[in-house]
């Protein structure tokens, strides 16, 4: 019994202790396995850290440089002048391509680059590849080949409908002008790298690129972001609001352009300058560029010079305002003291010197100006004397920079009086050895326009990065140069050269004007001699009174004179200028009579101090006005401003005809009638002769 | 009792002398192969347990409620810890994709204002307006107020 109990009771023990057994083991094997992982942990973690940690990296976390979008360019009021968008670029990687010769179709299909091009990049590629691993080297650069960059939206969507494996886009700002052309010497350009290289983009490229910033990245095993630190953080560009009006410069840009083109100018220039307060409404440049093209061989090789700004000119009789000023100020002439012309002729200095036109007699000062007389101005030059002179042409701005934030500006050109000659004074009084940009010009009539005060020009009137404060541009302190009564007194006279003298093309329907003509003889650097193509300049101002706008117009190469070729586009970029900004009208709406002789703007300033040469009294013929208005052409059509102004239709008498043979004539002549009554014509408005307007009717009353 | 010795009914046959003649050897040659291990029975032993009663253990129950709450807590604890690293990750899917979101739609914005610069673009509505045979309003039909930003915008029922 005993023994019995005695093994029944090593049996439990035995059975008790049999899985207690097991779990030892259990645990062992796990703590065996555990001090493996451990070790292998160690291995991994702390041994092999460095390896596994790169590898990690370079699988796992990227760094991407985070591009700040270059700032916009708005005009006045938030019109868009420059933007970047992003674009896509298109890459390969040779190596991953199944079928070069097929992938080289398809691409230069979609993208429409050379076939042929690409498929020899990408042989070549592929050919270094395989060099590279024969003579066991690293391949350097042959995994990664541009297709094309920045490529339109259409193209992109079309090859990824395609949808290629082996193709790959990438995002790249592009810099888009939506305006093509317009003000394209103002906003400038960017190269391909979105640097400034023209304009406003080459002067103000560091504030709108801004500053691009860092982010590292962790992206899971299909590269989707899970978590990113920004390192610096990217600070867009800024965006700037300029003083041009998208309008106003339209409307200068379409005027300078065809006053150009129809009196086959080389260049022009035409600023629109608040007065009071310096601001650039506009300022156009010809020829013109469009900065969404890069330069091409079909583009002039001076469509890209910024000609207001960077190239001076001599001004010619321009000037004469600069001397009159000059002698209101430092000697007792007034407007209408006469001044002895001598009948068109002056010996100066032992030089003889010849009226460019008829000469005149003793003639007020006032009428000096509005007949732009040489000996005239040569006279007065020599009563105000040479310092007071050039004092004055200091005072006026000329010859320094006026600061406006573009690159290239000029100076100008005014010599010191040691470098003066004999007869630099008549020169000078006349607008010649000194040379100015159509800026200065602005700016110079600004002074008398704002009633004496130096205004330096403004471009910019704000500034602001995304979601920061707006930087308000200071306006540059003006610095009074003339007495108020000086610039009232010179108004006068400048209304008078638009209402009796060379500016009668300038005078405006509605607005009373004022201004200066100016026709200079062009230097040739090569031949050392004035040819016979002039620059033919307007600078003006309109109302008189209170003037809102002053406008300087220059056309450079030109065959005629000033108040032929400048003015009218004074008019009408005036007179759209002055609709825009809802100025209010200070005459009645008369349409000026149009110029007719053109030695009444006569106004030659005599360079070379001889007889005026024979091309400069004859006019062009008038371009032919269709009849009938033609239907709108796909591209805009330019139209002669000056055609309107000087020969444009009038109309025609239909006093004593029928119902019927009114409409007919009107056909005929593409004049619209509105036919009031029936029976015989009796009244008529306009009346006949009466410029018409284009599209503007004509009420026939028929009784 | 279903052993294989029952199935094939071999129980009724008489048994194979130990070291007589084997059914291949033997007269009879179409006799039946023996089945291996033919000749172990099987009894079945009933044991009546319904008497056993397990020894109460107080403790056991005890003992199984906190492992299971260990259980519980390790587990809680585990998630407590790891949780906010999944929704950490989560959150950190769901932030890159409205950040690329959020990337495409200020693109889009982008794209969308050019488009708009363009279509308002002077020398377009120049052209826009040819074609309709549009032209400029007689000046003397233009009334300019003295002023479009105070009094005017009144008579002309600007609100701005």
């Amino acid at each position: 019994m005993l023994w019995w109990g005695r093994r029944a009771k090593d049996d439990r023990v035995r059975e008790r202790a049999h899985p207690t057994t097991r779990l030892v083991w259990l645990v062992v094997i796990a703590f065996l396995w555990a001090v493996a992982v451990f070790l292998r942990l160690v291995q991994l973690q702390v041994v092999s850290h460095k390896t596994y940690k790169e590898l990690a990296d370079h699988q796992q976390n990227h760094t991407f440089r985070v591009d700040a979008p270059r700032g916009c360019v708005f005009d006045r009021e938030g019109h868009v002048l420059a933007m970047s968008v992003p674009a896509d670029s298109v890459s390969i990687d040779p190596m991953l391509v199944p079928d070069r010769p097929l992938a080289a179709s398809i691409l230069a299909r979609a993208l429409g680059v050379d076939r042929d091009d690409l498929l020899a990049r990408m042989d070549s590629a592929v050919e270094e590849h395989r060099r590279a691993l024969e003579q066991k080297r690293k391949p350097k650069g042959t995994g990664f080949l541009w297709v094309k960059r920045k490529i339109a939206p259409a193209e992109a969507e079309a090859l990824r409908s395609l949808k290629l494996d082996w193709v790959e886009f990438q995002k790249e700002p592009h810099r888009y002008y939506p305006d093509g052309p317009l003000a394209s010497h103002v906003v400038g350009t960017v190269d391909f790298q979105e640097r400034g290289n023209l304009g406003l983009e080459q002067r103000l490229d560091q504030e709108l690129n801004g500053r691009p910033g860092r982010v590292s990245m962790l992206t899971d095993v299909l590269g989707r972001p899970i978590d990113s630190t920004v390192s610096a953080e990217a600070e867009a560009g800024k965006n700037i609001t300029l003083s041009i009006d998208e309008s106003i410069q339209f409307v200068a840009e379409r005027e300078l352009r065809a006053a150009c083109e129809f009196y086959h100018a080389a260049s022009g220039s035409t600023v629109v300058m608040e007065p009071h307060t310096g601001e650039i409404l506009a300022m156009a440049s010809y020829p013109v560029f469009d900065p969404n093209q890069p330069p091409g061989p079909e583009e002039a090789s001076s469509a890209r010079f910024d000609y207001p700004v960077s190239v001076a000119f001599e001004p010619g009789s321009v000037f004469k305002i600069v001397t009159l000023t000059a002698a209101l100020e430092t000697t007792s002439l007034r407007p209408e003291t006469p001044i002895n012309c001598g009948n068109g002729t002056i010996n100066l200095f032992g030089r003889v010197i010849h009226e460019s036109h008829h000469g005149w007699g003793t003639i007020p000062m006032a009428d000096v100006l509005a007949h732009s007389s040489n000996i005239g101005a040569i006279q007065i030059g020599l009563k105000v004397g040479e310092k007071n002179l050039l004092d004055y042409v200091h005072k006026f701005g000329f010859g320094r920079t006026t600061g406006i934030p573009l690159p290239a500006e000029s100076s100008g050109m005014v010599r010191d009086l040691k470098h003066w000659g004999k007869t630099s004074i008549g020169s000078v009084a006349m607008g010649h050895e000194v040379s100015a940009t159509a800026l200065q010009l602005a700016q110079a009539c600004s002074v008398i326009a704002n009633g004496g005060v130096l205004v330096k020009p403004r471009l910019i009137l704000k500034r602001q990065r995304p979601g920061g404060k707006v930087e308000s541009e200071p306006a540059p302190a003006p610095q009074r140069v003339l007495k108020p009564e000086t610039a009232i007194t010179m108004r006068q006279m400048m209304e008078g050269v638009v209402l009796r003298g060379t500016g009668k093309a300038a005078r405006l329907a509605g607005y009373t004007s004022g201004g200066k003509t100016g026709s200079a003889q062009i230097f040739d650097l090569t031949t050392k001699h004035y040819t016979h193509l002039y620059n033919g300049s307007f600078v003006g101002f309109a109302p008189v009174t209170n003037p809102a706008v002053v406008i300087a117009v220059t056309l450079n190469g030109v065959k005629m004179f000033g108040g032929v070729v400048a003015a009218p586009v004074f008019k009408n970029v005036a007179t759209e200028t002055l609709r825009l900004l809802a100025v209010p009208k200070d005459i009645p709406e008369i349409e000026p009579p149009p110029l007719t002789d053109p030695q009444e703007a006569n106004d030659l300033s005599i360079a070379d101090m001889s007889a005026p040469p024979e091309d400069l009294v004859q006019l062009p013929a008038p371009p032919a006005v269709s009849p009938t208005p033609a239907p709108a052409p796909a591209a805009p059509q330019v139209v002669s401003p000056s055609v309107v102004a000087v020969f444009g239709p009038s109309a025609p008498s239909f006093e004593g005809k029928t119902v019927r043979a009114v409409i007919e004539q009107s056909l005929a002549m593409g004049v619209p009638v509105e036919v009031v009554g029936s029976g015989i014509a009796r009244q008529q408005a306009p009346p006949p002769g009466s410029p018409l307007n284009p599209g503007e009717k004509v009420r026939v009353l028929f009784q | 009792m279903a052993t294989r010795a029952m199935f094939f009914k071999r129980a009724d046959q008489p048994a194979v002398p130990v070291g007589g003649e084997t059914w291949t050897s033997g007269p009879d040659s179409s006799k039946l192969r023996p089945l291996p291990s033919e000749d172990v029975y099987f009894f079945i032993k009933k044991i009546d347990n319904s008497r056993v009663a397990r020894e109460a253990d107080p403790a056991a129950r005890r003992r199984a409620w906190q492992a299971g709450l260990k259980g519980v807590a390790v587990a809680g604890l585990l998630i407590l810890l790891l949780m906010p690293r999944a929704l950490d990750m989560v959150a950190g899917y769901r932030i890159h994709a409205l950040a690329a979101e959020h990337d495409r739609l200020v693109t889009q914005k982008a794209v969308i204002a050019l488009e708009e610069a363009q279509l308002e673009s002077p020398a377009r509505l120049q052209q826009l307006a040819g074609q309709l045979r549009l032209v400029n309003p007689d000046p003397r039909h233009v009334v300019m107020l003295n002023s479009a930003k105070t009094d005017s915008a009144l008579a002309m029922n600007v609100t701005r």
